[in-house]
């Protein structure tokens, strides 16, 4: 499965594509920063909505493994189950670094 | 097609409503397109506009949202629409798929569901069964 399938967004120019990608690493960024304070602290309502914000913009985007890992954090927030945030945490933030690098190797955004 | 005159996007991620404002732009298919960020924007606006405005055809309404979300947007929406004669297609776009929330929202009067990311493809298909 590719770090990220811009499939969704092949009705776009490349300087659009570029923008969209742009707008996501500066969002994503800030919502990843935010849920790991949240994680700290189990307010699972606020994990979810924020988790749940990260799911939508990642398959918006074709960041599918992003997608995945935020999905099962929104998961086990529904269902107040204890959450192991260091692990998560890294496992999203590795995801969305591959997804970072593929951008910028790719010169996607220019 | 036919074009439709206005549709809404609400959805509190910046993300998605950018690049479906832009779908929906590049496929020329609304003459306006108008974001929200949560459910309370959107009925503040539905609130405020008059009859000299232009009809709101299409909304598409993401569920979880801070401030209003989408099943309150939806009881909000219907509160006012007592006083309305227009018919507005919502669709609901979201990246959850829980048979629970469909349930709930179906019962508000939604009457799509899609699942997110919004495609070329769905909005064909929307169209065919709502507007040709």
């Amino acid at each position: 499965m590719p770090i990220l399938n811009l499939y969704n967004l092949k009705e776009f120019d490349s300087a659009l594509i570029s923008q969209i990608l742009s707008i996501y690493i500066t969002d994503v960024t800030k919502d990843i920063e935010r849920l790991s304070e949240l994680l700290k602290s189990n307010q699972h309502e606020e994990i979810r909505r924020l988790a749940h914000k990260i799911v939508g913009a990642s398959k918006t985007v074709g960041a599918t493994k992003v997608a995945e890992i935020a999905e099962e954090i929104e998961d086990k927030a529904e269902k107040k189950a204890p959450i192991n945030d260091i692990q998560f945490i890294k496992s999203l933030n590795g995801a969305f670094n591959e997804v970072k690098e593929h951008i910028y190797k790719n010169d996607l955004i220019h | 097609m036919n074009k439709l005159k206005r549709i809404l996007l609400i959805d509190d991620d910046f993300v998605t409503n950018f690049i479906n404002e832009n779908l929906i732009k590049e496929m020329g298919i609304a003459e306006e397109i108008l974001c929200f960020k949560n459910g309370k924007e959107a009925i503040d606006f539905f609130k405020n506009r008059d009859s000299s405005q232009p009809p709101i055809d299409l909304v598409f309404l993401d569920l979880n949202m801070p401030v209003m979300d989408g099943f309150q947007f939806m009881e909000a929406y219907h509160k006012l629409e007592k006083k309305s004669t227009s018919e507005v297609i919502v669709a609901m776009l979201t990246s959850s798929s829980l048979e629970k929330e469909k349930e709930i929202a179906d019962q508000l009067g939604v009457q799509e569901h899609l699942n997110k990311p919004l495609t070329k493809e769905k909005i064909n298909q929307l169209f065919l069964k709502y507007y040709s």
